[in-house]
């Protein structure tokens, strides 16, 4: 029962992301919206993260799953991927080290001058 | 519908869940080497099924869409892991929020900004633009903006190989040495992939790593359409 607890306390806040987004015309996607409006829920009553604990657990536990169909769908763009793929793959190299380095270093940087 | 599809359709959940437990045992088994990248490895079992079964891509898509149903929960879902590491937030705010900030922005206009110099296509901006966080924030993104869903995931796939790839030893040579910075930078830069290579470095890392993943989920979906706003033509 808790994870059906759990589950249905996503499903809802889902829902209610998604009426706040659509109603409100936010520029966030509804999921965001629901994610955003649950982690300000929790912080106001943290009993909430206990009792959604199990299943929100199982979802993240294996998120990886729920992404195999839109990664097989990506499949279908080879057309793209054939002409633009090198240069598609020149931008990802540069974009992660450049976010990876650039995170690190102004972690470090912060740090020194916070003295933490 | 009719029995049939529904048999198909049953089927190929199945086969998609059957994929994913083989690619996950794999990469236990390799000792979770980010070449063995469990949705990677599932895709090519799914696609070489779809190939020799001649199940055409898009009835593959319709027959699976209760799995990409849930991504919306499990969206919500990240708010748990972000709210247990506002701990860790509170003892680093400044260190954090500059890295998360940093991280967001450099990920987001080295990339779109790169691709249009390179001369990509305007779907392949739109679905490269969120491609450094965590894949159903980037696909939530990516739809909003009116890129390919699908070409998100495969390039945030991507993101997360190569960052996990290529630490330690980036980090090394760019003497970051703090292990609050390399698992928030992980987090930051390669989002769920980042985070789990985090867990091998160390528990302060992985700590990090949640946070920072966390972190630039919620600015990120801000972030993605002013880059878009600002670099990609209408």
């Amino acid at each position: 029962m808790a994870t059906l607890r759990g589950l249905l306390v996503v499903v809802l806040f889902d829902l209610l992301g998604e009426l706040a987004a659509r109603g409100l015309h936010l520029p966030l996607p509804g999921p965001v919206v629901g994610m955003l409006l649950l982690l300000l829920a929790m912080s106001l009553r943290p009993a909430l993260a206990a009792s959604c604990e199990a299943g929100a657990g199982l979802l993240l536990r294996h998120m990886s799953l729920l992404f195999i169909p839109a990664a097989v769908a990506a499949l279908t763009s080879l057309a793209l991927l054939r002409v633009e793929g090198v240069r598609i793959v020149v931008v990802l190299v540069t974009s992660t080290t450049l976010a990876l380095l650039g995170a690190g270093w102004a972690f470090v940087f912060a740090a020194r001058k916070s003295g933490r | 519908m009719t029995r049939s599809t529904l048999l198909r359709d049953a089927a190929l959940v199945g086969a998609t869940i059957i994929a994913y437990v083989v690619a996950t045992r794999l990469h236990v088994r390799a000792r979770q080497h980010p070449l063995t990248n469990v949705v990677l490895v599932a895709v090519v079992l799914v696609a070489a099924l779809l190939v020799a079964t001649g199940v055409s891509f898009p009835v593959y898509t319709a027959s699976t869409a209760p799995i990409t149903l849930l991504l919306g929960p499990a969206t919500v879902a990240l708010a748990l892991p972000l709210h247990r590491s506002m701990g860790d937030l509170r003892s680093a705010t400044k260190p954090v929020v500059a890295a998360v900030l940093v991280g967001v922005v450099l990920a987001t206009t080295s990339a779109v900004g790169v691709a249009r110099l390179l001369g990509l296509s305007r779907d392949t901006l739109l679905s490269i633009a969120s491609k450094t966080v965590t894949t159903p924030i980037a696909m939530a993104v990516t739809e909003k903006l009116g890129g390919s869903p699908s070409l998100a995931t495969l390039f945030v796939m991507i993101t997360g190989i190569f960052g996990a790839l290529i630490v330690p030893t980036a980090f090394d040579v760019a003497r970051v040495r703090d292990p609050r910075a390399r698992g928030l930078a992980l987090g930051v830069g390669a989002h769920g992939v980042g985070t789990a290579r985090a867990l091998q470095l160390g528990g302060v890392e992985a700590a990090f790593a949640a946070l920072g993943m966390g972190l630039s989920g919620v600015l990120t979906p801000f972030v993605a359409p002013l880059v878009v706003e600002l670099l990609v033509q209408r």
